[in-house]
């Protein structure tokens, strides 16, 4: 059984970005949509965390940190892109040292739009990132290599 | 009855030694269940399932299993093995002066496993960790000879199966443990050296470069600790009658919810603070306590 | 007779000849074979008369030497102790020397108020009270201890300083120091001899004679640099035991003219007063005799007040603290004290007939707590390692003064394990030190890297003298136990918190040990063949210690015990059941076997240490600011501000100079009230 869906432990990135989905990811812990419900614990560290929440996009400098965190997670682990600028790069796409979205730097699993995204849309999207967790949890119990970066939404 | 070395030891001492292996970290699981179940209601929010920290850990030995340095997760394993050690001297009715020395052991296994990585964040969740023992460590060893002076023996068996109710003498002790039994549950305002809830200054603190297993071994030998700690609480009120044993069980339980208050209540505090604050509790309770014990009925006691 | 006498001349001989010997690699041969001789006699030693009960060797009517058979042991032992008394003058002539060329005036102050109490002691009182004096030199289990102690970690610590000497000798060409290798090992093996001699005299006057002589041998050795502050430092320790001198040599006068004691021996100084307090009674003079003993021991034990003057050996090199905090010098102290522990005790009510058991528990009370609280501040290892050694060795004396059979029991498993351990761990910071060029704990990062055998040895150490289930937390047990069974409330409290800090103290240490870094260069080669061979052979000693002393306590402890108490049981013999024993030996393999099995054994894949994202891939390093590459760097909490050495050391001080103070009034006052009260009383 895959336990990892039912504890899923998030950490959060903020790259270029206006910080309003950043915003939106800590409010999803609050009262009004106690994430704790569905086991989610936001933690700092990348070797305790499941899933991977990113926000804005990706440029030069931050770059090797998102990957060094990427790299520092541990199998079954899930990468969702959280609004416009760590979809695609955004309004920052066009900046001269913006690389564009996260996806430009590790592999993107979920893609959840929005400007900036929503609590419901973000809750949504770890929920859907559960499932490819789910699948790559299967795949590590048979020892199987994950491919990394199954595309959702 | 089994024989060892002139000590007897009952086959009711042994099973319940046998249970608390099992049934510890199932206890300690729910308890650390109902705790965050409790600390979202305080919140306002709906709250994690009961089971949930049962989820956390058998998600946690799911994971890949992998390490910073081969060595940091030995020293894990060993603190686990001695806290299990320690909770079947204890449930096993015991000596109480064995029981606090090998959850130290325990206790400092788990710190050098948090400096063996030489991560930073470890470290220095391992130095604060030692602070914290040093800062519990007195109270405990008064606990254990104020518990020898009421009841006239260190073993756990003679403590909880007969003689005077222990509180009415060491309520000055018991005030002291309820201090020191925050920071021995690792609580807000003492959540020094793993930050629970959302203290992230030192990322995880001494858990930091622990994962999968590792940390799961962590958080089991976490709900061990806390059985063991419930049952100190516990020597309070045993003696020997059904009445003070539910009584005390429904003490233990009350001063976790207490604490569950004091956790949502209480912004953290420094380690500076947790040293003095905890060393002078000590020695205004404890020392008092003691004191009066020694001058008023040790002479009668010890006769 | 005859083997003890040849135990007592063997390092004697080995130190001759040493001083004589100008070639390293021969002076390296004479150290190993007499190094080995030595131990080996005094195990062979220890299993002629380990287990029975009191022996004494040489007595009023036979000195034990087939060779004198006809001649009483009592008249040659008078002329022993004159050849003593000449050779003491001597010595004390050399000190007036020394004194007056240093310009030291304290010692030299205190040589002069010392040398006319010797002088008048050996010509009005001496001759009668040898006359009655019934045994000279006496064995019994607690000896035989001492002896293997000095024997066989005491011949290490020369061995091992063969081989560190040689390292030491090359810094000090690089000084310009000139070349005192042959004076150095012969105060070493002096010292040996001088320290067999201590435990095995029952004579007081003979005890003095070779008290003094660990005096001298101990101010050459801290001396041995001959820079400022080793001479400063020689000279302080040489005032704090000319205190002791003077102290011990007043309870010999006082014996010798209190008719009820007469005698100059030990044992008949015990007779008499465990006869006393069998019958519900007490002595006043011997308390007086008592407390003044314990001065003594105190004084060498490194007590507080008397504490600072083994800090200041450290400047001397690693192989000579070994010695002094080991095997020698400061167990003599303890060793007197235990020996009087039979007299001393609180566990009645405060009367004043109790003075110097309670004396002797807060002496060793505040050592241990404020002893343990200067050394959490302790970034020199060595150091460290002192506060560590007067912490152990106030509880040791705590546990005398305690005075019952269980707390006796504890002190002498204390004095066992902290030898080896003590020994190990300043011989492995010597080894450390020349290899890193540093001795502070700081500097010892990823060491296990550099010197994965003498860094693992020294983890063994450390954990052997603060953790369940070692040796020495076994023995704390014990006495706390004991402690709380004799019902003393100040030390129950000493006690708890100095554990307390002892534990923080010591795994902050161990954990800078065990942090493994990348990369290090292995520098274990460098190593000489003898200190990795001693420090090898300590840390298994330490693990056989730890894992035997059940066996160590029935041989030899009990049966100690069981003489000693014989007319005023205490209870238990052993303040721990021996099933509690029993697990504590199992819980010891369970961790050797457990660290053989799995230490570092895990295949697991490696991930690199978290460093929010900046680190540069090696562990070591990461990228800062405007793209710097940044070493990491962890630092100890050394709580400098809650708890700053200075001010430890001198509450500490004041504390227990007030006790010290408080006592001797009282004493002031029962003198004086004896003279008017019982002007014709017991007195000569």
């Amino acid at each position: 059984m895959a336990y990892v869906t039912k504890s899923p432990w998030v950490i959060h990135y903020d790259g270029s970005s206006c910080n309003g989905c950043d915003i939106e990811v800590l409010a999803c812990l609050t009262p009004m949509y106690d994430v704790e419900r569905f086991g989610i614990i936001n933690s700092g560290n990348p070797k305790h965390a499941d899933v991977l929440l990113i926000t804005g996009s990706v440029n030069e400098q931050n770059k090797p940190v998102v990957q060094q965190i990427y790299d520092e997670m541990l199998q079954p682990k899930v990468v969702v892109a959280i609004g416009a600028c760590a979809c695609t790069g955004g309004v920052f796409r066009e900046c001269y040292n913006i690389i564009g979205g996260a996806d430009q730097a590790i592999p993107v699993d979920v893609y959840v739009p929005g400007c900036a995204a929503r609590p419901e849309s973000i809750i949504d999207g770890v929920v859907k990132g559960l499932a490819v967790l789910a699948e790559k949890r299967e795949k590590v119990a048979k020892g199987e290599t994950v491919t990394e970066g199954e595309q959702a939404e | 009855m089994i024989s060892f070395y002139g000590s007897e030891i009952s086959y009711f001492q042994v099973i319940t030694a046998a249970v608390f292996v099992v049934c510890g970290p199932l206890v300690g699981g729910l308890i650390a269940g109902f705790d965050r179940k409790i600390t979202a209601r305080m919140q306002g929010r709906q709250g994690p399932p009961v089971l949930q920290p049962f989820y956390d850990v058998l998600k946690l030995m799911e994971k890949e299993p992998a390490t910073v340095r081969g060595s940091q997760d030995f020293y894990i394993m060993t603190s686990l093995i001695f806290c299990v050690i320690t909770g079947v001297f204890f449930f096993g009715g015991g000596n109480l002066l064995m029981v606090i020395f090998t959850l130290t052991t325990a206790d400092i296994l788990l710190v050098l496993g948090g400096f063996a990585s030489n991560s930073s964040y470890s470290q220095i969740g391992a130095e604060r960790e030692l602070v914290q023992l040093m800062s519990t460590e007195p109270m405990i060893i008064l606990l254990t000879i104020g518990l020898f002076l009421a009841k006239g023996s260190f073993g756990v068996a003679e403590i909880i199966s007969g003689g005077p109710v222990a509180f009415p003498y060491l309520a000055g002790l018991f005030i002291g443990v309820l201090y020191i039994f925050t920071i021995k549950l690792r609580k807000s305002p003492f959540d020094l050296s793993m930050s629970h809830h959302m203290h992230q200054e030192l990322v995880k603190g001494l858990t930091t470069e622990f994962s999968g297993r590792t940390l799961a071994a962590i958080e089991m030998m976490h709900w061990y600790e806390n059985v063991i700690f419930l049952g100190f609480i516990f020597l309070f009120f045993a003696n020997g009658t059904p009445l003070w044993w539910v009584l005390g069980i429904v003490v233990c339980l009350f001063l976790y919810f207490v604490e569950i208050l004091i956790d949502n209540t209480y912004a953290r505090m420094r380690w500076q603070f947790t040293l003095k604050s905890a060393w002078a509790v000590t020695i205004i309770f404890g020392g008092a306590n003691l004191l009066v014990l020694y001058y008023l009925h040790a002479s009668q006691l010890l006769s | 007779m005859e083997l003890l006498t040849l135990l007592i001349a063997m390092p004697l001989v080995a130190a001759i000849i040493l001083l004589i010997v100008k070639n390293n690699s021969i002076r390296r041969g004479v150290v190993f074979t007499f190094g080995a001789a030595i131990a080996l006699l005094s195990i062979v030693f220890a299993v002629i008369y380990l287990g029975g009960g009191p022996i004494v060797l040489w007595e009023a009517s036979d000195s034990g030497f087939s060779l004198f058979a006809g001649i009483p042991g009592s008249e040659l032992g008078e002329h022993v102790s004159f050849g003593m008394f000449i050779l003491e003058m001597a010595l004390s002539a050399i000190i007036i020397f020394l004194c007056v060329r240093y310009r030291k005036i304290v010692p030299l102050v205190l040589t002069l108020i010392q040398v006319p109490l010797v002088v008048w002691f050996e010509f009005t009182k001496s001759k009668a009270a040898h006359e009655a004096t019934l045994s000279f030199v006496k064995i019994d289990s607690f000896s035989i201890i001492m002896i293997l102690i000095i024997g066989v970690i005491g011949s290490l610590v020369c061995v091992h300083a063969a081989g560190y000497m040689k390292d030491d000798q090359e810094h000090a060409d690089h000084e310009g120091r000139p070349d005192r290798r042959r004076f150095f090992f012969f105060v070493m093996f002096a010292f040996l001899s001088a320290m067999f001699g201590v435990v095995v005299s029952d004579n007081l006057s003979w005890m003095l004679f070779f008290w003094e002589c660990t005096t001298i041998c101990s101010f050459f050795l801290i001396g041995y640099t001959k820079d400022e502050v080793a001479i400063k430092n020689s000279f302080k320790a040489l005032a704090y035991n000319m205190i002791g001198g003077i102290a011990f040599i007043t309870a010999l006068i006082v014996m010798a003219s209190y008719e009820s004691i007469g005698t100059l021996s030990l044992s008949g100084l015990l007779d008499y007063g465990v006869g006393n307090k069998a019958m519900g009674g007490q002595d006043p003079v011997v308390n007086l005799v008592v407390g003044l003993l314990v001065v003594t021991g105190a004084t060498k034990a490194a007590q507080m007040p008397f504490s600072t003057w083994l800090l200041g050996t450290m400047v001397a090199p690693a192989p000579t603290s070994a010695l002094l905090h080991s095997s020698t010098m400061v167990k003599a102290g303890v060793f007197l004290i235990i020996r009087l522990a039979p007299l001393l005790g609180v566990s009645e009510l405060v009367t004043i007939n109790l003075t110097p058991g309670l004396l002797t528990v807060m002496l060793g009370g505040v050592t241990f707590l404020f002893a343990s609280l200067a050394m959490i501040s302790q970034t020199n290892a060595k150091r460290a390692l002192a506060y560590s050694t007067i912490a152990n060795l106030g509880l040791i004396v705590a546990c005398a003064g305690v005075g019952t059979e269980a707390s006796v029991w504890a002190g002498i498993m204390l004095i066992i394990f902290h030898a080896v351990t003590k020994c190990l761990l300043f011989l492995c910071v010597g080894t450390v030190e020349h290899r890193i060029g540093s001795k502070d704990i700081e500097e010892m990062d990823g060491l296990l890297g550099k010197l994965p055998k003498i860094t693992s040895y020294m983890i063994i150490g450390c954990a052997a003298m603060f953790l369940a289930p070692f040796g020495m937390l076994v023995s704390k047990w014990a006495a706390l136990k004991a402690f709380v069974e004799a019902g003393n409330f100040w030390i129950v409290m000493f006690l708890a918190f100095g554990s307390a800090v002892f534990l923080f103290a010591w795994t902050k240490w161990v954990g800078k040990l065990t942090a493994v870094m990348p990369d290090r260069e292995n520098l274990e080669k460098s190593v000489s063949f003898e200190e990795s061979f001693v420090n090898a052979f300590l840390a298994l000693l330490t693990i056989i210690t730890a894992v035997s002393f059940p066996w160590i306590s029935d041989g030899s402890v009990i049966p100690y015990l069981n003489s000693a108490f014989a007319l005023i049981p205490t209870g238990d013999l052993s303040a721990l059941s021996k099933g509690n024993m029993i697990i504590m030996v199992v819980m010891v393999l369970l961790l050797i076997i457990l660290t053989l099995l799995f230490y570092g054994k895990g295949r697991k894949k490696n991930t690199h240490l978290y460093m929010a994202g900046a680190g540069k891939g090696d562990d070591l390093t990461y990228t800062g600011s405007m793209q710097k590459t940044v070493h990491i760097q962890n630092r100890n909490y050394y709580l400098n501000d809650i708890f700053p050495e200075d001010r430890m050391v001198r509450l500490g001080t004041i504390t227990s100079a007030a006790v010290l103070a408080a006592v001797a009034a009282y004493y002031v006052y029962i003198g004086l009230a004896l003279y008017t009260m019982l002007a014709s009383g017991g007195f000569s």
